[in-house]
């Protein structure tokens, strides 16, 4: 696997390589600033696999570039882990929001290191086979390869983040900070429906169309917005939550009537989208973190509809 | 070789490894010890002189966050904890908890204690 390491302490980037290197990943490259690590980047003829950031880096901030590596066509899918000392940790929600996967602690522990590389591995094996895949299939129809159940990052979506990494976000929450946290899930009712209709692009670009038009209605809101599969988005708030979910379920509706010629032209129907009830991390007690995003998504949902990952583990 | 011995012995191998980059990073930070604080002392010299006192505060946190990063890692745990507890402090200046002129009645002590532990890893 092809790393690339950033930080500005070369006692850090020596010790970070060690460690990478005893736990059997030896093709790394360091960067000592924000701007060579994107001179890197372009400049790569075979992409990095991972990106490991320090957050606190004098000029351009690890979370700027996150954001800049994110806005790399080559780099949308690419594990990127922070990496921040205790005192950094509230740096952590906008590196979230800028697209980051995962984050380490500094000072590093070799068990957590391993952890997180491997983590990061069996991501990137996945991502391996669905590029595969999609280029098989580019030769068909140069659409990406989707399977309706999974997750998918949704591109070019400010705020809208992976479900995995919304997953570490919330277990990087201290135990104050999660009490603030609540959750409703967003259902595309008749998802299945579209998804059987047209094609893989098209089905990206509905899903991209509900997640702006349910962002615009939340921007008041400091929200992470993730797409769980089957039809189902998860939105997480980290302040209390100021409309009606009903006022934003009808906001989103009267939003997507404007793509009605739009949809009409490609005979597909507008996505029917229903909000579930608010769950408040405050009123779960003891659970683990994540239990809030399958809650939020466990609403009543058609029969016909297959059940996400995560929803067969809650069943 | 069979399957067991080869996992035994690439094992011992990224042990060594792992063993020997840690004294390089270990070597590296004592390196840099007399030039952070000859760091630190300018640095305090302004918060004495009361001049430019969020610059200074600023480049005290900044190497702090830097001492603390790598120093628990690599077997200098005191050292750490002291840089990790004198960024924190300062950091509440910085979110407007408190004025810079309080913290630094109690980040100057520390920042002292911090310099002695550094000093004291050279002399070991």
């Amino acid at each position: 696997m092809k790393i690339l390491a950033v930080d500005d302490d070369p006692v850090f980037l020596g010790l970070l390589l060690t460690m990478l290197s005893a736990a059997g990943h030896s093709d790394v490259m360091t960067a000592s600033s924000g701007h060579l690590a994107l001179r890197l980047l372009d400049d790569s003829s075979t992409p990095f696999d991972c990106i490991l950031l320090d957050i606190q880096m004098p000029g351009m901030s690890g979370v700027e570039l996150c954001a800049e590596v994110r806005k790399r066509r080559n780099y949308r899918r690419t594990p990127v882990v922070m990496i921040t000392a205790m005192s950094g940790k509230r740096f952590i929600d906008d590196a979230f929001a800028a697209g980051a996967t995962d984050y380490m602690v500094k000072p590093l522990d070799r068990h957590d290191l391993n952890a997180r590389m491997g983590m990061v591995c069996r991501l990137q094996a996945e991502r391996m086979r669905t590029i595969a895949l999609e280029e098989q299939i580019g030769l068909a129809n140069s659409a990406p390869a989707l399977d309706f159940g999974a997750p998918i990052l949704i591109d070019g979506v400010e705020r809208g983040i992976e479900y995995l990494a919304l997953e570490n976000y919330l277990l990087m929450l201290g135990k104050s900070r999660l009490h603030a946290v609540s959750a409703f899930g967003i259902h595309v009712t008749n998802a299945g429906f579209i998804f059987g209709q047209t094609d893989n692009w098209n089905f990206m670009n509905v899903l991209g169309d509900v997640a702006t038009v349910l962002l615009d209605a939340l921007k008041a809101q400091d929200v992470l917005l993730a797409y769980a599969g089957s039809g189902y988005f998860v939105c997480v708030l980290r302040s209390p939550l100021t409309s009606d979910l009903e006022q934003i379920e009808a906001a989103v509706g009267f939003g997507l009537e404007e793509f009605n010629d739009l949809y009409r032209s490609e005979h597909l129907p507008l996505p029917n989208v229903r909000l579930s009830a608010l769950v408040r991390h405050s009123l779960l007690g003891v659970l683990r973190p994540t239990r809030i995003l399958e809650l939020a998504l466990a609403m009543p949902q058609p029969s016909d509809a297959p059940l996400p990952a995560w929803r067969k583990l809650v069943a | 070789m069979n399957s067991a011995n080869a996992s035994q012995s690439a094992s011992s191998q990224r042990v060594a490894i792992a063993l020997s980059g840690l004294d390089v990073a270990r070597g590296k930070f004592l390196d840099l010890i007399v030039r952070r604080v000859l760091d630190f002392e300018a640095f305090s010299a302004e918060m004495r002189a009361r001049k430019d006192e969020d610059g200074a505060l600023k480049g005290i946190s900044a190497l702090c966050h830097k001492i603390s990063g790598v120093s628990e890692t690599i077997g200098f745990r005191r050292a750490g904890a002291l840089a990790m507890e004198l960024e924190l402090l300062i950091e509440d200046e910085r979110m407007g908890k408190r004025p810079g002129p309080e913290i630094w009645g109690q980040a100057g002590p520390l920042l002292e204690q911090l310099m002695d532990e550094l000093e004291s890893l050279l002399d070991d």
